[in-house]
């Protein structure tokens, strides 16, 4: 009885240490893209050069929609979020 | 508390309880079966509320018509309609369980159909800003009384007798003189055909009569299909001659697409098109961002198909948005003064004459939702017409918005929802949704889009980044006389409006201008903060950084003058009262008339002294542990929680207690209150241990789990008691539960840290704060 509870001690115990390693593994050596992983960066997308300004606290963005039925729905949100919140 | 811990009372249910959605199609296979209960046009009814909600000013208001809601089988079986989406919750059990209390309809024999998106039908759908119960308590009810009515009235003509004389008991309608019974099911027919009784006549049931309100004994009816993997989510939907689709989207908000190669993508097996989706400049409220799409005979070959494109951005004017350097502005900012949006007193002049002037500055970085299941939809547009499947919060926003971008009538789109894996706020924006009618447009064909994590995570609606700064003057007692508190932060509404620089009133009036304290000298100030990424409503929303800053200065003035937490916290709060806070202009009270939801800080104190009493606040802990305790109203609920937090000596923090006071008001199903405050600890622990977005060159850098942690089974705190604050009458309003759970967690836990370290953290996450 003694033995089997020494053995079964020391399959936890590699078990324990193959979790460990394989966890190290994951770490350092993310898998590669797969079917149902994508990619962490796509290598065959860029950006082309920007010479936007830098992003500050009090210089907006955004563009006003020039399309009339997305500027009406971006009003009426508004409205709404304001009415009620969300 | 928890029903799976007594299984016996569960079997019986399961083989009973079906939910199902409720088409067009449905609706009319079910009348043919059920023949009795006509589901006749919606009639608005006016609600006799005992006291008043903002139900009315939704959009389309509350619908009260058990016509629309209720339908009985001549088997007997009762249908009732669940008109919110469920993503956990627990709300489509919830509310046709108030119906079917009214009804007297015993719960075994009630089946809940899942409504589709209509808004002119069942009212207003938006399942989010933690609303359900606290609009529709007393409508649900009203709804099972107006059946249980007019069931009683058509026995009563059977029987030729008055119907004050017969009574409806457990599915049944009972004649007491004469001991005449007759089933529901054999009524069916002829209640149909009684009016609706008008609101104003009609006699709820007294509470003290109630066999499933307030009692937690009812599981939740998908909790079954849910445990053995029968539930049915957004990317189990699959239509004949589907096809799938992944979008590669610009990486930086506003940015587009300025050329791309395909030629890679379709040598993947498997995939069959790659066509540009059209996007809309940003901002533009929910619509898509754009981008190229692949199209394949499977997810997984889209997904690869993806990863072989060749795609160049123009990234547009957020080009340069980054985290770090944006931080620093906003903390510039937090130092200067901002718009005053409350004036108690003379808080300038206060603080210049205080003995001690206590700073804190307190950062909470973007957040991501990653609900685990990501955004998908199927759609399947046919003509003039278009149909679709999917997790959505706002199925009637939804309808709405296809029917806008499809330009056709908001009666031509079918959107049934499926079961939501955790929303969050994220799935009340349905882009995903109009991403696949617009493809499904194109293409002729019904379509699945099948959003990534890292899609999830980089293209999504993100909480707000915000410095919050509070400076608490102190006289020479050491009682706090001035209060400055500044929030810096990107509006919600920068999602709708350009130019939007500051926070709309809704977010103030979460945890800022609302603030409880009975202190002299109170401003509170919000400047200027542009939004770089799209910002969208999150689990709390500003709740959750206000709660941080607010509740960590409450300990830090403890600390400062020597003073106990909780004594510190309730000295603030002050007396017992109803706020009238005439400073503030517009004052946001979560949408409610503040007759019915005043600020009442006698209901704050007293949830922190309930979990101070139940919680065993200052009680010895072992070395290494602390006790923090936090305070908040949020969502018209009060609730105080403390956590005690075990740190060793590498800095490894664990939590082996968390207990929580919440006070709801009238509430329905006590058991869900303790999963949602449960889930609020689990997730507040995610977010203040590792939740961190990060922007570089406009770009978010995180993009799974890997490295936007979700806390695990050895990092969830070990226990999490709950105290429920009973309601003070049967017409206490109900108030929100989904999302107040949340803001106090992190700032007891920060608190907690404090008291076992002595280390303060004012920037979340907590990352590595307490290594070394």
């Amino acid at each position: 009885m003694k033995q089997i509870s020494a053995a079964l001690a020391v399959s936890l115990l590699s078990g324990a240490f193959l979790v460990s390693a394989q966890a190290a593994s994951a770490q350092t050596n993310p898998p590669p893209a797969t079917a149902t992983r994508p990619a962490k960066t796509p290598k065959d997308q860029s950006s082309v050069p920007s010479n936007a300004p830098k992003a500050t606290r009090t210089q907006t963005t955004g563009e006003g929609s020039r399309d009339p039925t997305v500027k009406e729905m971006n009003v009426k949100e508004k409205g709404k979020v304001e009415r009620m919140g969300k | 508390m928890n029903i799976l811990t007594n299984p016996s009372k569960l079997r019986g249910f399961e083989k009973h309880i079906k939910v199902e959605n409720v088409s067009r199609r449905s609706i009319l296979k079910g009348l043919g079966l059920a023949g009795g209960f006509v589901l006749a046009a919606p009639v608005m009814m006016r609600p006799s509320f005992a006291y008043e909600t903002g139900a009315g000013k939704m959009p389309h208001g509350t619908v009260v018509d058990p016509r629309v809601f209720v339908s009985i089988a001549s088997d007997g079986m009762v249908t009732i309609v669940a008109h919110r989406s469920e993503m956990g919750t627990g709300v489509r059990t919830s509310l046709p369980l108030i119906v079917a209390e009214e009804l007297e309809a015993d719960w075994k024999r009630v089946r809940v159909q899942q409504a589709h998106g209509d808004e002119v039908k069942f009212g207003n759908q938006d399942t989010d800003g933690s609303r359900s119960t606290r609009h529709h308590l007393i409508p649900m009810r009203q709804i099972g009384a107006s059946a249980r009515t007019m069931l009683e009235q058509a026995a009563a003509k059977r029987w030729g007798v008055p119907a004050a004389e017969v009574k409806a008991v457990n599915h049944e309608v009972v004649h007491g003189a004469s001991g005449r019974k007759l089933g529901f099911g054999e009524l069916a027919a002829d209640a149909a055909k009684e009016s609706v009784p008008s609101a104003e006549g009609l006699k709820l049931k007294d509470p003290k009569d109630f066999r499933y309100l307030g009692k937690g004994e009812i599981s939740i009816v998908d909790l079954h299909d849910i445990t053995t993997g029968k539930a049915e989510y957004g990317a189990d939907v699959r239509l004949p001659g589907m096809k799938y689709a992944v979008i590669a989207r610009p990486p930086v908000t506003g940015g587009k697409v300025a050329s791309f190669d395909g030629a890679e993508a379709m040598k993947v097996s498997g995939v069959e098109k790659v066509m540009e989706v059209k996007g809309w400049p940003w901002p533009s409220k929910f619509q898509p961002l754009g981008g190229i799409a692949v199209i394949a005979r499977n997810t997984g070959a889209a997904i690869k198909g993806r990863d072989a494109l060749k795609v160049t951005w123009e990234d547009g004017a957020n080009a340069k948005y980054d985290s770090v350097a944006y931080r620093a502005e906003l903390e510039d900012a937090a130092r200067k003064p901002g718009l005053v949006v409350r004036k108690e007193g003379d808080a300038e002049a206060a603080l210049k004459g205080a003995d001690k002037v206590i700073v804190g500055e307190y950062y909470l970085p973007h957040l991501a939702h990653v609900a685990m299941e990501t955004p998908v939809a199927v759609a399947d547009v046919k003509g003039d017409k278009a149909e679709i499947w999917a997790p959505v919060q706002s199925p009637g926003g939804t309808r709405e918005d296809i029917a806008k971008t499809l330009d056709i009538p908001q009666e031509n789109v079918t959107v049934n929802v499926t079961l939501l894996g955790g929303g969050f706020g994220r799935k009340s924006k349905c882009d995903f949704a109009l991403e696949a009618v617009l493809l499904s447009k194109e293409l002729g064909a019904p379509v699945k889009v099948q959003w990534t994590r890292e899609d999830d995570i980089r293209n999504g609606f993100l909480h707000t980044v915000s410095v919050e700064r509070i400076e608490a003057g102190l006289d020479k007692s050491g009682k706090v006389i001035a209060w400055r508190h500044r929030s810096v932060a990107p509006s919600i509404a920068s999602t709708f409006a350009a130019g939007t620089v500051h926070q709309a009133p809704f977010e103030l009036g979460m945890g800022l201008i609302d603030n409880p304290f009975e202190i002299a000298n109170l401003q509170c100030e919000n400047p200027e903060a542009a939004a770089h990424t799209r910002i969208g409503w999150f689990r709390s929303v500003s709740n959750i950084p206000r709660a941080f800053a607010v509740q960590s200065m409450v300990a830090e003035i403890a600390h400062a003058t020597n003073r106990d937490q909780k004594d510190t916290l309730l000295e603030l709060i002050g007396a017992p009262r109803i706020l009238n806070l005439t400073s503030v202009k517009d004052l946001w009270n979560y949408g409610e008339p503040y007759d019915s939801y005043p600020i009442d800080t006698g209901r704050l104190r007293k949830v922190v002294e309930l979990v101070a009493d139940r919680g065993g606040w200052g009680r010895s802990v072992p070395k290494g542990h602390g006790l923090g305790i936090a305070a908040h109203r949020s969502f018209v609920s009060y609730i105080a929680t403390i956590v005690e937090v075990a740190i060793d000596d590498k800095g490894k923090l664990t939590v082996p207690r968390v207990d929580t006071a919440i006070d709801c008001g009238t509430y329905v199903n006590p058991e869900r209150i303790q999963s949602q405050i449960e889930g609020a600890a689990i997730m507040g622990m995610s977010l203040a241990k590792h939740g961190e977005i990060t922007f570089t060159n406009g770009r978010v850098q995180q993009g799974n789990y890997d490295d936007f942690p979700v806390i695990r089974i050895d990092e969830s705190p070990a226990v999490t008691n709950v105290y429920i604050v009973p309601p003070a009458s049967p017409d206490t309003p109900p108030s929100g539960v989904g999302e107040p759970g949340v803001p106090p967690f992190a700032p007891a836990l920060i608190n907690a840290i404090f008291a076992a370290t002595g280390k303060r953290i004012r920037a979340l996450p907590i990352g590595k704060q307490l290594e070394a």
